[in-house]
């Protein structure tokens, strides 16, 4: 078990119990490698940062999943500054320092087949120290070695209290567009 | 990619028809200073609406809200309404049973607290269904619980939405499908996408018609469910949805309304697909989700986002400031068609609606050339369904039902160019025109005959209309309202220098017309009658009449107005939709099939249907609370309050969303004050309400309506202090009649006591006259003062002289109660110097007074008594002289002499030291001591302080 993996279990064990009576809990893909990014399209500006540390699992059984994402981790943006100030005035990522999506996907896949299928991603979805469930539709492709889930989907700040000041509308968008890229393998595979 | 352009293209259509349909009034909620962030709404029997905010569970009439019971850090996760009953769940895993009067704990559950519950419904029967988020569904009933989860069956743990059909059933919305329960919770189907459901993840219901449900999905927007059907349960209204999920949804009045995350609030008529949608925020801002929807009782929607503003659609009033991108606000001419189109006239041209808005049919652009110099001013259809155009300076447009348009203008025989009003009566046409009245009187040909009226005065005529009767009205510029009759003979109807603008017919036969500052016109057998010339929406420029149902509906600058014949009351239509003071153009009014009212002002198109609560000058009032001090009392009929409770406030509220400013009530406090007064306010205090049984009466009425009839009254009684109850002033008056007869008691003994010592000292001074003067005494002194006259005659005359003193002492002393010890003793030594003089030396007085005793008190004439009774008992010789000792201190007097008693005693009468004995008794406590000792006798008595 990877130190990742070790610190985002009680997470996932949180999950696993919120879902108490499902069916028994199958093995964890645990996430490789993933690519997060967002981007705020303003009409002055675009602004477009990069996290690849995030730490996720998924519980194939239970179609569980907790993915935790290390705001400081960003980087890209136009500038230094820029990113000081996405750390500080907006995201506080000294208070608020990851952002979490943990729930559970509607869709029943077979994780044991190779394919390609479009579920959707229902939980509790936190930045900023706010909670919003989110429904966030996904592409899920199950390969030999684990699996591959690409999404992309709108983060509206306000909803998560973020405040972007009237002087700085025409630079920072009132949305940001995340797309995500993560590859998810299973435990067995990796510690082979 | 094929589903991609469809969203697109479903985007793209609800885009594009944006009229601002319907009325939207927003209400922003205040807490004190606060702003609470409102996440859902219900309403109460009562019409209340509560909301849960992040501040707690709010209560508003519209005008004022209530914080009923406050969060304190958790959150309320689901509301609804049961009987008059509130139910809300905590994030804490409480759920509250709330009235007005604040909130219960109906139970609290730690799996609640895990899982929090989602949605609640409270049925008929008692029970409260509770759906969670994890933990499937919890059934509250009599203080037991049922849990329904997978292993009975539920398809799925996270319960979205409860929903209750028509015969008892419930309908629940999971992440996997619909579940039907029966009354108990059994689970009676599992409808899912086998079954024909669009989306598995339901996450909004709502109650239709018919006891079929609305369902609303994540990602297929809504269909139309029915609970009762074995197959073909689902009926899918729309074909691609891109609005994203649904997050809540309402329905009634043929309008379904959906709440989505990103796009406001959608409302759609039945069946058809997307038609408009409330715009939450200003255009090109991302819209906040809608995060509770409520249909109230008066018809209205109520939306709320998250923000502390409640927004209140009003679907009985459309205003659309533009469509499909014409501008609307600059209409000249409206009318509407039997079919149920609606023409209308704009700079840019002629256009329809097939049905007036109501679908999302496109609008069609007629080609009548029409231009900024020459705009058509009148629409009318004729019975052949041709529309009739009439424009200033450009004459007069025909467009036929096979799409062809004739124009007549005065070189084609018509009178001239400036048409100005069309009225249909069967086949004859009515022009108003700037040169009198025209008419045509066969529409259908092809090439119509135009003919003159006569003339009737002034040339300009702004309105004309043909009564059923044969006659034609027309309303003049200065000549006024002129009638002509079969016989195309002039009468003029009112007198010359008045203008009217619009004219129109009600029923049963009743023919109306305003002008400029004429008010409201009704045409009498007797001429014009006006009204209204001086009310404050009628002051100004009417633009035209309707009828309107059993009234009469007048566009006047301040805003649209409704007048009631009836009552002669007067509706400000501006004021509940928000349209006061507007410009529009004459007679830009009609009426369509549903005898909604339509007209163009400068603000838009407006389409008005005001339904009879909003019309009605009808204000629900109820009593909301009765506070004593901060405390709410709990509500009973007859409310009943101690003495020192009669710091009373009672809050009111009237229910009248449209405007929740316009509300007064008039309240009174029978008992108290009857006089009615009028407030604002929604609550009334008195701090100081004297004991009593009152009744207090409230009613509710917009300002300028009038009242109603029936009052909402609650009884109050403030009970007595204990000690003004009955029993109390019987208590009393007996201790007060006791004391008083205690006291005449008293007084009576002090009286009779009085009266004796009265008594007692008449006789002493009796007794002590008689012993003075008794004839023992005086023979003793006339026998010494004959011995005197012969031995010494000075002595003699000195012995008389003695003797008058001795006797006028006594006169002047013995009236008096007391005397000083001073003076008794003075009359003590004129005695003894008359006894000395008959016994020489054989007695002696020997007195020993101190200085304080001399100014102490005694009663008249009882030393001398002593004295006297000491000469007169005992033995006195030249051998053994009797010296009577008097000493006196401080307190006492003490007169002793040797104890030697005479062996012939002269009769004693007693008196003597018995008298002394009783006046003392009445006098003073201490006592009078007689003592023999030591061969003395003595008596002593006390001295009594002046």
């Amino acid at each position: 078990m990877s130190p990742k993996l070790r610190y985002l279990l009680p997470l996932l064990l949180f999950v696993a119990h919120e879902a108490a009576g499902q069916s028994r809990s199958g093995g964890l893909y645990e996430l490789s490698k993933s690519q997060i990014s967002f981007t705020s399209d303003a009409p002055m500006e675009r602004i477009e940062a990069t996290c690849t540390l995030a730490a996720g699992v998924i519980d194939r059984g239970m179609r569980t999943f907790a993915i935790r994402v290390p705001i400081r981790d960003f980087v890209g943006f136009n500038s230094r500054l820029q990113r000081e100030h996405f750390n500080e005035n907006y995201l506080e990522s000294e208070r608020f320092p990851h952002a979490v999506f943990e729930g559970r996907i509607i869709e029943a896949i077979d994780f044991t087949k190779p394919g390609s299928h479009t579920v959707r991603a229902k939980g509790r979805f936190e930045v900023h120290g706010i909670s919003e469930e989110r429904i966030i539709p996904c592409q899920i492709t199950v390969t030999a070695d684990g699996v591959r889930v690409k999404s992309s989907f709108d983060i509206v700040l306000a909803d998560h209290g973020i405040r972007i000041p009237r002087i700085v509308q025409q630079k920072i968008s009132a949305i940001a567009r995340v797309e995500l890229d993560m590859l998810f393998t299973s435990g067995e595979e990796r510690s082979r | 990619m094929k589903r991609k352009l469809l969203l697109l293209f479903a985007c793209f259509i609800a885009f594009v028809v944006k009229a601002q349909y319907p009325y939207t009034q927003h209400f922003d909620v205040r807490v004190g200073q606060q702003r609470p962030k409102c996440q859902a709404m219900v309403q109460d029997p009562l019409g209340l609406l509560w909301v849960a905010s992040d501040m707690g569970l709010l209560r508003t009439d519209g005008d004022h809200t209530d914080l009923v019971w406050e969060a304190n850090g958790a959150s309320i996760t689901a509301l609804t309404v049961g009987g008059k009953y509130v139910y809300a769940a905590t994030s804490t895993g409480v759920v509250l049973k709330c009235t007005g009067y604040g909130c219960d704990t109906l139970f609290a559950d730690t799996l609640l607290s895990r899982l929090t519950a989602r949605c609640l419904l409270a049925q008929p029967d008692g029970r409260l269904w509770i759906g969670t988020y994890g933990a499937g569904l919890l059934l509250h009933h009599d203080g037991a619980m049922m849990r329904v989860d997978l292993q009975e069956g539920l398809p799925d743990g996270h319960v979205n939405a409860l929903c209750s059909t028509g015969n008892g059933k419930v309908v629940a919305a999971t992440d996997q499908g619909l579940v039907v329960f029966d009354t108990k919770g059994r689970i009676l189907r599992v409808v899912g996408e086998e079954q024909g459901l669009p989306d598995n993840l339901v996450t909004a219901l709502a109650v239709g018609d018919k006891g079929l449900i609305w369902v609303g999905t994540d990602h297929a927007g809504a269909c139309q469910f029915d609970p009762a059907a074995s197959s073909r349960a689902i009926t899918k209204v729309d074909g691609e949805w891109g609005l994203g999920p649904v997050t809540a949804l309402a329905w009634g009045d043929d309008h379904l309304w959906c709440g989505t995350v990103r796009h406001g609030t959608v409302v759609r008529t039945f069946i058809d697909a997307v038609a408009t949608y409330i715009s939450n925020g200003r255009s090109g801002e991302v819209m906040a989700a809608t995060k509770g929807l409520c249909r109230a009782m008066d018809g209205s929607v109520w939306t709320c986002d998250g923000t502390e503003r409640l927004r209140r659609c009003d679907p009985d009033a459309l205003l659309a400031p533009e469509h499909e991108g014409v501008d609307l606000r600059g209409i000249t001419a409206l009318c509407s068609g039997a079919d149920g189109r609606l023409w209308f006239a704009t700079p840019a041209g002629v256009f329809s609606h097939k049905a007036g808005f109501a679908d999302q049919a496109r609008l069609q652009l007629h080609p009548i050339a029409t231009n900024v110099n020459n705009p058509v001013v009148c629409l009318r259809v004729d019975t052949t369904g041709a529309l009739w155009a009439g424009t200033t300076g450009n004459g007069l447009f025909r467009l036929r039902m096979n799409g062809v348009v004739d124009h007549f203008t005065s070189t084609s025989g018509l009178v001239n160019d400036n048409i100005l009003s069309i009225r249909m009566r069967g086949y004859e046409a009515w022009f108003a025109t700037l040169e009198g009245v025209a008419y045509c009187s066969q529409v259908d040909t092809v090439v119509p005959r135009f003919q003159q009226a006569p003339q009737m005065g002034s040339g300009f005529v702004y309105d004309v209309m043909p009564t059923a009767d044969g006659r034609v009205l027309a309303a003049t510029d200065g000549t006024g309202l002129v009638e002509l009759n079969s016989a195309m003979e002039v009468r003029k109807l009112s007198p010359a220098g008045t203008t009217y603008y619009s004219l129109c017919y009600a029923e049963p036969d009743e023919i109306w017309a305003c002008g400029p500052g004429t008010g409201l016109c009704k045409l009498t057998a007797s001429g014009m009658a006006c009204q209204l010339s001086d009310h404050p929406l009628f002051n100004g420029i009417v633009f035209g009449l309707r009828p309107f149902r059993s009234r009469i509906f007048a566009l006047a600058e301040a805003g649209p107005a409704l007048f009631d014949p009836v009552t002669n009351s007067v509706i400000d239509l501006g004021r509940v939709y928000g349209l006061s003071d507007i410009q529009a153009q004459l007679n830009v009014i009609t009426l369509d099939a549903q005898r909604a009212v339509w007209f163009a002002c400068d603000r838009g198109l407006v389409r008005l249907d005001p339904r009879e609560e909003t019309i009605g000058g009808k204000v629900p009032c109820f009593i909301t609370a009765v506070l004593l001090g901060a405390r709410i009392v709990q509500p009973a009929p007859l409310i009943e309050l101690d003495h020192d409770e009669n710091f009373v406030t009672i809050r009111f509220a009237g229910i009248r969303y449209a405007t929740p400013d316009a509300i007064r009530f008039e309240y009174r406090m029978n008992g108290f004050d009857n006089e009615p007064k009028v407030t604002r306010d929604r609550e009334v205090s008195w701090s100081h309400l004297p004991p009593g049984t009152y009744r207090f009466e409230v009613r509710a009425f917009l300002a300028g309506g009038p009242k109603p009839v029936e009052w909402t009254s609650l009884e109050l009684t403030i009970a007595r202090p204990w000690w003004l109850r009955p029993w109390a002033i019987l208590l009393w008056l007996t201790a007060v009649g006791t004391l008083a007869i205690l006291l005449v008691r008293l007084r009576d003994s002090r009286i009779r006591l009085q009266e004796r010592m009265e008594k007692e000292k008449v006789r002493f001074q009796m007794e002590v006259l008689r012993s003075q003067v008794n004839p023992h005494f005086l023979f003793n002194s006339f026998n010494t003062l004959i011995e005197l006259i012969e031995e010494n005659k000075e002595k003699a005359v000195q012995h008389v002289e003695h003797l008058s003193d001795f006797f006028r002492e006594i006169l002047q002393v013995r009236d008096k109660e007391l005397i000083p010890l001073r003076e008794e003793l003075e009359l003590v030594d004129t005695y003894f110097l008359l006894e000395q003089r008959r016994f020489g030396d054989r007695i002696d007085l020997h007195m020993e007074v101190s200085e304080v005793a001399l100014d102490r008190l005694v009663p008249p004439l009882t030393v001398q008594l002593l004295v006297e009774n000491a000469l007169k008992h005992n033995r006195a010789s030249d051998g053994e002289p009797l010296t009577v000792e008097l000493l006196a201190d401080e307190h006492r007097l003490t007169v002793s002499n040797p104890d030697r008693p005479r062996e012939a005693m002269a009769a004693s009468t007693g008196f003597g030291i018995n008298s002394i004995h009783q006046r003392y008794q009445a006098l003073t406590s201490d006592p009078v001591i007689i003592s023999r000792e030591n061969g003395r006798f003595s008596v002593s008595i006390p001295l009594i302080a002046s």
